[in-house]
């Protein structure tokens, strides 16, 4: 991980999130394993946002490169799957990009006089 | 015990052409032939229901430490991994409601598996340099005639798939040079 890296050129690094990554940083607000990630993105898209066990897989592991999500220690418990979770930098991250998405949203909106 | 039938295909397929491979696999499968299992350039097919099966090629180095995560994540979306070869992944699933799955679902998502896979073969050619053919040079020296024949026509096939290698090698830069110029971002 990447704690040397200030938060600036993570942020340069990682921004502008690809629509996958971003749905799956945001669902890492709560802890969950890859499936999870999986259906709670397609529930809260409605169907719309996609993701197969690839795209997935290796948005986990850019994200997690990038310090923004980390693998949280089980409790115990006969499952073995990996739980993930969105770290300090990674809910920054997220903010700042949900900034741009309204910022993109307004000027939208008013170039088309909606 | 009934007899299971099955088949062996000795098929010529480079790793850069993995699209053809599973396109070839789901045809077999239409046709009652499931895959089994695959050695290099050879595949074992066994007999059952004609179906539509998907299949899909995925690279992954089977050492990772992540690689158990890896296949739980496969596993858990409904795909079956039918078997590894090297470090390639078949995996298939039998498609639902008319909609065809796909393990990735933007072309910059694809990309990073030709990355992974360009990650797995770039090793070996340092391996080849300053390993295995200053090893045969030094072997050669003071022998017979013969075998120096011999590890002279070793060098020249081995030449002759490092040439090959680098061929794979530029044909995979391409492939991924040319998803990431098609996806959209």
């Amino acid at each position: 991980m990447n704690q040397q890296m200030g938060f600036q050129e993570v942020l340069k690094k990682a921004s502008p999130l690809t629509e996958a990554s971003y749905y799956i940083l945001v669902a890492l607000a709560e802890p969950l394993h890859g499936y999870g990630v999986m259906q709670k993105v397609e529930e809260l898209s409605l169907g719309r946002v996609q993701l197969g066990p690839g795209t997935l897989y290796g948005a986990l592991s850019n994200l997690q490169s990038f310090g923004l999500i980390e693998g949280v220690e089980d409790a115990g418990g006969n499952d073995r799957r990996k739980l993930y979770r969105m770290t300090e930098a990674g809910r920054k991250v997220a903010e700042h990009e949900i900034e741009r998405f309204d910022e993109m949203a307004r000027h939208g909106r008013q170039l088309l006089g909606l | 015990m009934t007899e299971t039938e099955t088949k062996q295909v000795f098929k010529v397929i480079f790793a850069w052409e993995d699209e053809k491979e599973e396109k070839w696999l789901e045809q077999l499968a239409s046709e009652g032939w499931h895959l089994q299992w695959v050695a290099p350039f050879y595949y074992t097919f066994v007999k059952g229901v004609p179906e539509k099966v998907i299949y899909r090629l995925d690279y992954k180095m089977t050492l990772d430490k992540d690689y158990a995560d890896y296949t739980m994540i496969f596993k858990d979306s409904g795909w079956e991994l039918v078997t590894v070869m090297g470090n390639w992944h078949y995996y298939r699933i039998n498609p639902s409601n008319g909609r065809i799955p796909e393990i990735y679902n933007t072309n910059r998502a694809k990309a990073q598996k030709y990355r992974r896979l360009l990650l797995g073969l770039v090793p070996f050619l340092p391996i080849y340099l300053v390993i295995f053919n200053p090893a045969l040079s030094l072997f050669n020296r003071g022998n017979g005639e013969e075998i120096s024949l011999f590890l002279e026509t070793v060098q020249l096939l081995m030449f002759v798939l490092i040439l090959f290698f680098i061929y794979a090698v530029v044909r995979i830069i391409l492939k991924i040079r040319k998803l990431e110029s098609q996806s959209k971002e």
